[in-house]
């Protein structure tokens, strides 16, 4: 439990990893899009296990394989939900020792969320009307109550 | 209890400015958005609403009305309703809340840094770390930790200890006169930080993800417990600073307006930073990580590195978004030296520059303790530096207990000790919005029991997984490895200090009226 926190572990955060291509633009949700793996030496990562980490670093994140790439490094992916994804392959290296690749990316919705926007929308309604509400209250003159009983 | 001579807030507005400058912090800005993200999106936003309005609201109405009914800061005003057991209490309070100022002007010092180095060397790619295992590190983390691990952060420090002084100098006065233009300066600033991150390609997508729901993160309790901890210390309750705001309020104010207004400003500013934050994250898939000083120091900057616009745009964001954070938390700090302040001057009446001078003294060499350069953990697997990872120890006992057992005290205290219908008594006197018998039973029942859930898990926590800070032991250097002990060192000193410090002050002089025993 932490209100204030301090920095639990320090991450090296990148945000994007030579080695795990997903294209051009932010892939949709429910749309494929072809991954295309490269090794650190530039070449091909074939045979590699790729899995996607929806959700990573929440308490909701889950771990969902998405397969393993053929002889060119590619293997097809179709995102299962938006947000925030992290792609994580393994590749078996010659001598025994495997390489690892990840990468992170933001998965775009396929259309504006409905619950979403009514969340947004409530929650917005409660905090902002009730600012509003009272800003209106403190310009009226307080009345004075007798003492309750 | 007469109230002459006593300062008074110049409007209404200026002390729900003040009020809600005080609950705005740096967790505001960045933590909530952290939070969100770790436990489901807009599913957080349920128990984060139940807990603004069965703990948060209820427990600022009775610390605002504590103040106004007494007139008096925190440690009087339990003593008017407890005796010399309430005055315990806010003193014990206040001595916590000393603890958590030191570090957070430390904190603050750092912002003032980074906001400097965003001049330039911050957007650099790396940044030379000297003494640390990797020769350079990445931007921020390079310029970050080469700050810490120099005597630098000690003048913005002394600097920011100094600002607080100028601005409680003349009480409700000088800090109305700051927060009328700090608190419009914040909002103004996350404005147009939303515009920049919701017109970022795909930035929108951002702001959908902050609120579409994981209903299945309600299962764990741990949701739960986040939300109710969280609303805790978003809106400064514990602390004592709100009763000491409210003591210089006049007779007819309407304190469950007040209450309602100044917790849904707080709210509300976390509610728009999530906006900004989100997109910005989005945009260039960035983790949030669920650390203030992480978000604030690391990831936020990260997006911000990656603005678009260039050189100018990018130093131009940095700034603004470390300028909020620096009028963030001087909103907050200044009501946390008046806190202080008041109540030595209540009790021993002595002079506002006297006692601004003896806390602002004492708390910038504590401050400085959290400045301490020298390099604990080369290769940081955890805090780096001997100062960060004094804040990070000293804030897990002050922040996280601390300000939930004050909760606690002075919800059983006003319960059962004086009775929770007399202060709403009170507070309805002058309130439009009558509270009605149900509030006496959340003050008295309902929010203790769920602040003893909290702590409760936490210490069961403590006891499963040993002592916090204890794992840090396996990563200190060799010329360090006499801090193995100092998570129970510091746990005891923190208890020794604030226990003791408060027995010293409710037992030494007495107040005006009361008799000489």
């Amino acid at each position: 439990m932490r209100g204030f926190s301090i920095i639990a572990g320090f991450l090296f955060v990148s945000t994007a990893s030579a080695g795990i291509d997903v294209g051009g633009d932010f892939p949709r949700e429910k749309e494929s899009v072809i991954l295309t793996l490269t090794t650190a030496g530039g070449a091909p990562a074939s045979g590699a296990a790729v899995s996607a980490t929806y959700g990573p670093g929440s308490e909701v994140l889950r771990v969902v394989p998405v397969g393993t790439t053929d002889d060119q490094g590619k293997l097809s992916w179709t995102p299962e939900e938006a947000g925030l994804v992290t792609l994580s392959a393994e590749i078996p290296g010659a001598e025994g020792e495997p390489e690892s690749l990840t990468n992170t990316v933001s998965v775009r919705f396929a259309k504006p969320p409905g619950l979403g926007i009514l969340v947004m929308l409530v929650a917005g309604f409660i905090l902002y009307g009730g600012v509003v509400r009272g800003f209106l209250a403190i310009r009226k003159p307080v009345p004075s109550f007798p003492p309750d009983t | 209890m007469t109230t002459k001579g006593r300062g008074q807030w110049g409007s209404k507005v200026g002390f729900i400015l003040a009020a809600s400058g005080s609950a705005i912090g740096l967790g505001n800005i960045v933590f909530f958005s952290a939070n969100a993200y770790k436990f489901g999106g807009g599913a957080f936003y349920l128990p984060y609403l139940v807990a603004l309005f069965v703990i948060g609201i209820p427990v600022m109405i009775l610390e605002f009305g504590l103040g106004h009914r007494s007139r008096r800061a925190f440690p009087e005003s339990l003593h008017s309703i407890a005796g010399k057991t309430g005055e315990f209490v806010g003193w014990w309070a206040l001595m916590n809340a000393a603890f958590i100022t030191m570090y957070y002007i430390t904190i603050l010092g750092w912002v003032m840094g980074m906001f400097f180095g965003s001049f330039g060397q911050l957007w650099q790619s790396t940044f030379p770390t000297p003494g640390f295992a990797t020769a350079e590190l990445p931007n921020p983390y390079g310029y970050f930790f080469n700050m810490l691990s120099t005597w630098k952060p000690l003048i913005f420090v002394l600097v920011v200890w100094g600002l607080n002084a100028l601005l409680v100098r003349r009480g409700v006065a000088t800090i109305e006169a700051a927060v009328r233009w700090f608190v419009p300066l914040m909002w103004l600033f996350m404005v147009v930080l939303i515009i920049r991150g919701i017109t970022l390609p795909h930035g929108m997508d951002g702001v959908w993800l902050l609120f579409t729901p994981k209903f299945e993160a309600m299962k764990n309790m741990e949701v739960w417990q986040g939300a109710f901890s969280q609303i805790f210390f978003t809106l400064s309750l514990g602390f004592g600073v709100l009763t000491a705001y409210s003591s210089y309020l006049p007779k007819d104010s309407d304190n469950t307006n007040n209450s309602i207004l100044t917790a849904l400003m707080n709210c509300g500013f976390e509610y728009i930073a999530g906006l900004a934050i989100f997109s910005i994250l989005f945009a260039f898939a960035i983790t949030p990580q669920a650390s203030t000083l992480s978000m604030m120091f690391f990831v936020v900057p990260q997006g911000i590195a990656e603005l678009p616009g260039g050189t100018a745009g990018v130093m131009a964001f940095g700034l603004m978004f470390f300028l909020l954070l620096l009028l963030a938390g001087l909103s907050s700090s200044i009501s946390l030296v008046e806190g202080l302040a008041a109540s030595l001057i209540d009790k021993y009446r002595i002079s506002r520059p006297k006692a601004i001078g003896i806390f602002c003294t004492l708390g910038a060499m504590g401050s400085i303790m959290f400045t301490l350069p020298m390099i604990v953990n080369p290769n940081l697997a955890n805090d780096g530096t001997l100062g960060l990872t004094l804040v990070d120890l000293v804030d897990h006992w002050a922040f996280s207990y601390g300000l939930l057992i004050v909760g606690l005290l002075e919800c059983l205290l006003v319960g059962w000790a004086f009775g929770a219908h007399k202060l709403r008594a009170h507070v309805n006197r002058t309130s439009v919005f009558r509270l009605g018998g149900w509030y006496d039973w959340l003050i008295k029942l309902v929010i203790p029991g769920l602040l003893i859930y909290v702590l409760g898990s936490a210490i069961k926590k403590e006891f499963k997984e040993g002592l916090y800070g204890t794992t840090f032991a396996d990563n200190y250097a060799d010329a360090f490895h006499w801090m193995v002990s100092s998570p129970a060192v510091i746990l005891g000193m923190w208890v020794i200090i604030t226990v003791g410090l408060s027995l010293v002050f409710t037992m030494k002089g007495n107040y005006r009226g009361e008799e000489e025993s």
